[in-house]
Order: C-alpha cells, then sequence, then structure tokens
C-alpha cells in the first residue's frame, strides 16, 4: 500500500520498501518510518555566528547536528555529501534526544542548532530533541531551506527559538530549475516564523550569473523588509562551486559588496556578508545612530558594545536574543 | 395498437434503458474510482513518521564533538 508523506510539500506517495525524495522516510509494511531518529551523521560544537546567526547570543557556543538526507536538491548544495546521500552508505552515531540534551549542559551550550542539511526531514528527532531541550532550559535553533507544510511548521515552532532560513532566490523558475522545489512555501515558513514571534534571520546565496543581478537582489531584499520587517538580518553568502554546479566561479567579495548595498538602500537594518572575509559586512551597526556595537572577525567576537540590547548611545533597541 | 404508437412505445422504453444505464456507468465508475484511490493511497492524519529499531547504514563512535564542524550551516 502507497504512504503519502504529508510533511513537506513534496508530498512523496511512497511505495511499500522505498522511501520519499529525503531518502530518509520509508514506507515500510504500509508504516511511515524514519530510519535517521536519534542517528546523526555529523555532531559538533560551533560558534553560533557560523549558522549563520548574528543576532542569538553572540560569541556562544552551539551544539549543532545533522542526519544524512535532505528534500531539496540543490544543484550548488555545499553540503551534499551528506545531504544527497544515502543512509545506508553514511556512518552515524547513536544519539537520542536525552543524550543530546546531556551533551548541551556537560560542554555548556546554551542552545542546540539543528542544521548543515534539513531539519524538516529529520522532523521527529527534531522535534523530540527540541521539546526535551526547552524543558532542560536549552534554547533550539533551525538552520533549513524552509521548504515544509503549515501544519508540522507550526508545531515545531513552538520548541524552536531562532531560525536562519535560506531565501535562494525571489523566482519560482530559480527554485524549480536549481533546488527541485518551490518558493511559496519557503516564504510562507518565513511569514509564520516571524509571526510566531521567534528570531529570525535570512541566509541568501548569492550565485554568480543565476541570483546575482542587482534587480534580483532588490527584489529579494524588499520582500523581506516588506514580509518580515526591515530589522530582519540578512546575510550574503558568498557560493563555492560544488556538487553539479562547478562550472560556475566563487561569489566575489565586490558583488557581495554590492549586494550588501543594494539591500542596506532598500531599507534594511542590518546586512551582512558571510563565506567570504569582509570586515564590514560582519559587523552590526545601530541602524539609528551608525555606531558599531558588535564587531566580528570570521566567527570571533572582537567587541559587544551592546547593553542590554540597545545602544550605548542611542539607545535604540537591537532585534536579537541577547541574554 | 397502431404502428405509430408501437413506435412511440418503443422509442419511450429504448430512451429510459439508455438514460438509466448511463446513470448506473456514471456511477458504478465514480465508486470504483473512489475504492482505487482509498485503496491505492492511505492518506496521513497523522503525520509522526514512526522509528525503526537499529540506523540501515554503519555506526560510528562518538568523535570529538568540541572540534568545530567541516560542513556549512
Amino acid at each position: 500500500m502507497k504512504i503519502q508523506c504529508e510533511l513537506c510539500p513534496k508530498l512523496c506517495l511512497i511505495q511499500p520498501g522505498q522511501s520519499g525524495e529525503c531518502r530518509v522516510r520509508i514506507n515500510i509494511d504500509g508504516v511511515l518510518r524514519t530510519v535517521v531518529y536519534g542517528y546523526p551523521c555529523s555532531i559538533n560544537i560551533d560558534p553560533v555566528e557560523k549558522k549563520p546567526l548574528f543576532h542569538f547570543l553572540p560569541g556562544s557556543g552551539i551544539l549543532s547536528i545533522a542526519t544524512v538526507g535532505c528534500n531539496l536538491h540543490c544543484r550548488n548544495c555545499q553540503n551534499w555529501e551528506i545531504s544527497q546521500a544515502n543512509p545506508e552508505d553514511t556512518p552515524a552515531a547513536f544519539c537520542p534526544p536525552e543524550k543530546l540534551v546531556e551533551l548541551s549542559k556537560k560542554y555548556q551550550c546554551p542552545s542546540l542548532a539543528y542544521t548543515y542539511t534539513d531539519p524538516i526531514i529529520y522532523y521527529e528527532y527534531t522535534y523530540d530533541s527540541a521539546k526535551l531541550a526547552k524543558e532542560a532550559g536549552i534554547r533550539n535553533v533551525l538552520v533549513t531551506a524552509g521548504y515544509v507544510n503549515e501544519q508540522p511548521w507550526k508545531k515545531l515552532l513552538e520548541y524552536v527559538d531562532a531560525v536562519n532560513i535560506d531565501l535562494k532566490a525571489i523566482s519560482e523558475d530559480f527554485y524549480r530549475r536549481v533546488c527541485s522545489g518551490t518558493l511559496r512555501p519557503v516564504q510562507n515558513a518565513l511569514i509564520l516564523a516571524k509571526a510566531s514571534g521567534i528570531l529570525v534571520e535570512v541566509t541568501n546565496l548569492v550565485i554568480p550569473t543565476l541570483n546575482d543581478k542587482p534587480e534580483q537582489i532588490r527584489q529579494l531584499a524588499s520582500w523581506v523588509k516588506i514580509n518580515l520587517g526591515s530589522e530582519t538580518p540578512l546575510h550574503f553568502s558568498g557560493f563555492y562551486p560544488r556538487y553539479k554546479m562547478r562550472n560556475l566561479p566563487p561569489t566575489s567579495l565586490e558583488a557581495l559588496e554590492t549586494a550588501r548595498g543594494i539591500a542596506i538602500s532598500e531599507g534594511l537594518d542590518y546586512v551582512y556578508i558571510g563565506n567570504v572575509a569582509s570586515r564590514q559586512g560582519q559587523n552590526t551597526y545601530c541602524p539609528g545612530c551608525k555606531r558599531l556595537l558588535i564587531e566580528r572577525s570570521g566567527y570571533t567576537i572582537l567587541q559587544n558594545q551592546l547593553r542590554n540590547g540597545c545602544c550605548p548611545d542611542c539607545g535604540k533597541e537591537i532585534y536579537g536574543v541577547w541574554k | 395498437m397502431t404502428r405509430r404508437k408501437f413506435v412511440r412505445k418503443l422509442i419511450k422504453v429504448c430512451s429510459v434503458v439508455i438514460a438509466g444505464t448511463s446513470a448506473l456507468a456514471v456511477t458504478g465508475r465514480r465508486l470504483w474510482n473512489n475504492s482505487r484511490i482509498t485503496k491505492k493511497v492511505k492518506s496521513r492524519k497523522c503525520l509522526r513518521a514512526i522509528g525503526v529499531r537499529g540506523y540501515p547504514g554503519p555506526l560510528k563512535p562518538l568523535q570529538d564533538i568540541c572540534e568545530q564542524g567541516k560542513w556549512s550551516g
């Protein structure tokens, strides 16, 4: 008997013995099963700035996990070795939700990140771990493409404190051709996350010739401002030739700086540059008086001038979770 | 019964038979399709997938987790 998985907009009809597009949700004797529950293929403590989250507990370490698999198949995927792999071929460690909470406490990580691949495909593991972590006073962060249906997304957001959602382009055609997905569910996930009151940051991977035209950047920044608010941090991330897109050059620093300039001119308060060394593009400035608030170098915080989440000069409240 | 009356009666009877058969065919097809859909696709009321015992791939011990992850994100 076929089963329909209703977790993501792909709505896979799964034949007995087969998996959905994510490779990890399987129909076994007419029952939908997840083969990666409690089995992360990657588990590390990262700086929170690596996610990237620049407005969430700056300078803190975050226990970061991922299982194998993904519901999108982006031709430019930077982590394709684990996102486009089969669980049968990928080593994983046994680490149930209780163990994750225990490790977070042991290594004094104030938060847990479900990242690297996409936490949506290991939904049940993410959900149970997030619930348990929240009960233990540990915060939860999702780093995701936001390709998820409304009902499970809302349910998961109850236990989440911050998200970084990858908005790849404001183009259905881009999502279809490059990612084998669609744009609308991602926009919906972003709007729902923001409406739920949690911290939302957005990442856009700037790929030369595909989504780096000034008009495309302007459209994206404008969408973020109108739908998520000007206070929403936007990260322009540099592309490196990977997976099925090795024919394009890496994104230049100039292209990222141009993108940043456009987004600022569109009215966004916090626009950052990632994956490429950039001094100004990594710092947080007060949108009121333009004072330097947080100075970063790579993932290191050089100075943090915030006082109770506010600018020490003009007193403007800075969007974020600071303690 | 005149020939004309007989032909009218015949047409009436034929029309009723054709209309009845068509209605039955349409309803039957609809029911058949519905039963096929419910047989083919079991719509999930609950989204939760159940975990399996064991991992289908190779297992590894927890490595040094303090090391920064090599993956993006």
